[in-house]
């Protein structure tokens, strides 16, 4: 019956049923107080909390949280630089990583938000507790692209290991490559491969087997689609990556 | 915000007075009324360190004390770069702390003229050196992040290399950089504290007992100057081992006075370099803006100031060696392969250390085109000048071909064109898997003005 109804009405029907499971989906996650230009590509910082009702701990343990959110917050920026527009979510916060299933990811890309960072301070008086990451475009690459990276002392692991920004460029750069930008995507693919490289084997290199096996499955599909954004980006008839010479079996990838 | 007219001119007054001087600071300058030193060919502007959250009202002071002490360390470390100037910003008492005022967005479009508010802004082709920072707390620790930016006004960095004819070009692959946090303990915190009260006077000896006032007394006070205090100037005269001796004007009684300022007292003997290691790139990138004034307008750089730049540039990058692939650690590099390269242009060994400075930076961020332009166009010149050929011609243009497509800017394949062009003019040799064919170079140079052609 369906071929009956106006292509119109088809199309209402499926807005409808987007808005209805955005409604569903937010049920579990507050929206973002401030989601920002619906033209920029976003970076939502959601509240850092304890455990226990935030709300209820004291002056000295809200500072704390606050210091955590605030230098996520700066440092994302800096990462990010024009690329994108990150955002203070206010009281947003995933009561579980599963909280970022497809319904939400949909929402989220529909904003055009490419990465979503979130904490939780466990023990306040060592600083204990993780920080989670919601990598949005990257949920078709490397399923469910939501990590969960426990610390010893949050500040303390976010001040060695600033290339938790390496996130920024990766996401965009992903996100550029679905849109088809190709030639913008590839420096960015590039800059958050190598600081993710960094990330699982540098100095600072985070402890957490989980967290590195997963991300190197992530960098594996990123490398894919860096030679496939190159491959891309040489099709227009003017593109300076023609000029771009493959190694000898005929591959790109990112200057080394 | 329009400045009262009364307050332009004691400000102007005083700047006419200080811009022939070679070295000159300002202390408690108020954020909304920004001022650099006309004379200085480079100034280095010191914004209040901002607590990141809370209304932690300690913090927020020891933020304005941070900045003195970091302003007052920085000047007493590049007076030999001659002709600089140094300001301490921060936001009157009683101000809001969410006012933008001190905050680097707002800032500096004034002092480069794009924006009103500033009493004297930076001169076209000067260099500034602008710093502020952020401070987070953690339980009884404090962490200070430290941002910087470098430029000259209305020049941008690029550097050009000259080999067989051949022109290269390209520039630091950042011009702003956010630094590695630093740990500050309770005791540190109170060092600061005794610190700032050492350094917040000008004495009439270089001994912390002896007698003097403090800077904040230097307010210029003219009559009819409105609500809005302006602050001296200083010159400084002499650096004596932790001290500086400055001369500066009293506007109130029309005389010049003198005293000592303790300005790299440190933390208790420990210098504020050794706990802020970011204060070392930001002296040696105010000695790389120096040699760069300095070149542009023809005239030799003060004696010393190569080597100064080179060893503050070097001290940054040995406490920062933890964060291997960090930015700022390559852009250090890059100033100093640049400040060697500038100080003997047409020696062979300055180009060669140069080279391996961009070649170190270029390790570090290879993504980077900036990076790869530095290396390839250093390496390339180094060996020209050196044997009269290019070696390993594939590697270098497989390199310089990615920084080609990877650069936003299209002006970018000049650089690859300059290669092939050179390579093509390279002396016959055995081909090997090293090095391009003649064939293999026209070909791609065809593709090149093939893309570039308009």
């Amino acid at each position: 019956m369906l071929h009956h109804i106006h292509p119109g009405i088809c199309k209402r029907i499926a807005i409808a049923l987007a808005i209805f499971a955005c409604s569903l989906a937010q049920a579990q996650l507050t929206n973002c107080k401030d989601p920002g230009p619906p033209e920029a590509f976003k970076i939502f910082v959601d509240e850092v909390r304890t455990p226990a009702d935030s709300s209820a701990a004291s002056l000295k343990v809200q500072e704390k949280l606050q210091s955590i959110h605030k230098f996520l917050y700066e440092n994302l920026k800096a990462a990010s630089g024009d690329n994108a527009s990150v955002r203070d979510c206010g009281k947003r916060f995933p009561n579980d990583a599963s909280d970022f299933d497809g319904t939400e990811f949909d929402g989220l890309d529909n904003l055009r938000v490419v990465l979503e960072v979130w904490g939780v301070l466990d023990d306040t008086v060592k600083g204990s507790g993780s920080i989670g990451f919601a990598l949005v475009p990257a949920r078709p690459l490397a399923p469910p692209a939501v990590y969960v990276v426990p610390s010893a002392n949050l500040l303390n692991s976010l001040r060695q290991g600033k290339q938790m920004s390496a996130f920024a460029p990766l996401v965009l750069g992903i996100r550029q490559y679905q849109n088809r930008n190709y030639s913008d995507a590839v420096l960015l693919l590039c800059a958050g491969t190598q600081h993710l490289d960094s990330v699982l084997h540098g100095q600072t290199a985070l402890a957490d087997a989980s967290f590195r096996t997963r991300q190197q499955e992530l960098m594996k599909k990123v490398r894919e689609i860096t030679d496939s954004a190159i491959k891309e980006a040489r099709k227009a008839p003017d593109s300076p990556y023609q000029v771009w010479t493959p190694s000898s079996d005929g591959t790109f990838a990112c200057p080394q | 915000m329009s400045i009262p007219r009364s307050a332009r001119i004691c400000s102007l007054t005083l700047t006419v007075l200080l811009a022939s001087l070679a070295h000159a600071g300002m202390a408690h300058r108020d954020c909304r009324f920004p001022m650099v030193f006309e004379g200085a060919a480079v100034n280095v502007v010191v914004l209040p360190y901002r607590y990141a959250s809370g209304s932690n009202s300690s913090l927020t002071n020891m933020g304005n004390r941070l900045s003195l002490l970091v302003k007052l360390d920085v000047l007493s470390h590049i007076l030999g770069y001659g002709s600089v100037g140094a300001v301490q910003m921060e936001m009157p008492e009683g101000v809001s702390k969410d006012d933008p005022s001190c905050l680097p967005e707002t800032v500096l479009p004034k002092l480069l003229g794009a924006s009103q508010g500033a009493v004297t802004a930076l001169p076209p082709k000067r260099g500034l050196v602008l710093v502020w920072g952020l401070l987070y707390e953690d339980g009884d620790d404090v962490f200070v992040q430290t941002y910087a930016r470098f430029l000259r006004r209305d020049v941008d960095e690029t550097l050009t290399f000259q080999a067989g004819g051949s022109t290269f070009s390209a520039k630091p692959s950042s011009q702003s950089l956010a630094f590695t946090p630093q740990k500050l303990s309770q005791a540190e915190l109170k060092q600061i504290e005794d610190s700032y009260r050492k350094a917040n006077f000008v004495r009439s000896a270089p001994d912390d007992k002896a007698p003097g006032d403090r800077l904040p007394d230097l307010v210029a006070k003219c009559a009819g100057c409105d609500d809005s205090p302006v602050h001296a100037g200083f010159y400084v005269q002499e650096k004596k081992g932790e001290w500086i001796r400055i001369q500066y004007m009293d506007p109130i009684r029309g005389q010049r006075k003198e005293g000592w300022i303790h300005a790299a007292g440190g933390l208790e003997g420990t210098p504020l370099d050794r706990v802020l290691p970011e204060l070392n790139f930001i002296e040696g990138c105010a000695g790389y803006l120096r040699l760069r004034v300095a070149d542009a307008n023809h005239t030799p750089p003060p004696l010393g100031s190569a080597a100064l730049a080179l060893s503050q540039l070097d001290a940054f990058s040995k406490s920062n060696d933890t964060q291997p692939t960090d930015i700022a650690n390559a852009v250090a590099l890059q100033l100093a392969g640049i400040v060697e390269y500038l100080s003997a242009p047409d020696q062979l060994q300055s180009l060669t250390r140069a080279a391996g400075d961009f070649e170190g930076a270029r390790k570090m961020i290879p993504y980077d085109p900036n990076a790869i332009t530095l290396a390839v166009a250093a390496q390339v010149t180094q060996e020209w000048k050196e044997k009269g050929r290019c070696d390993q011609s594939a590697l270098k243009a497989q390199r310089l071909s990615a920084a080609s497509a990877l650069s936003s800017d299209k002006s970018a394949l000049t650089n690859l064109n300059s290669l092939y062009t050179l390579l093509l003019k390279n002396p016959d040799s055995v081909p090997t898997a090293e090095n391009l064919t003649k064939i293999e170079v026209q070909s791609r140079l065809n593709v090149v003005n093939r893309v570039t052609k308009p």
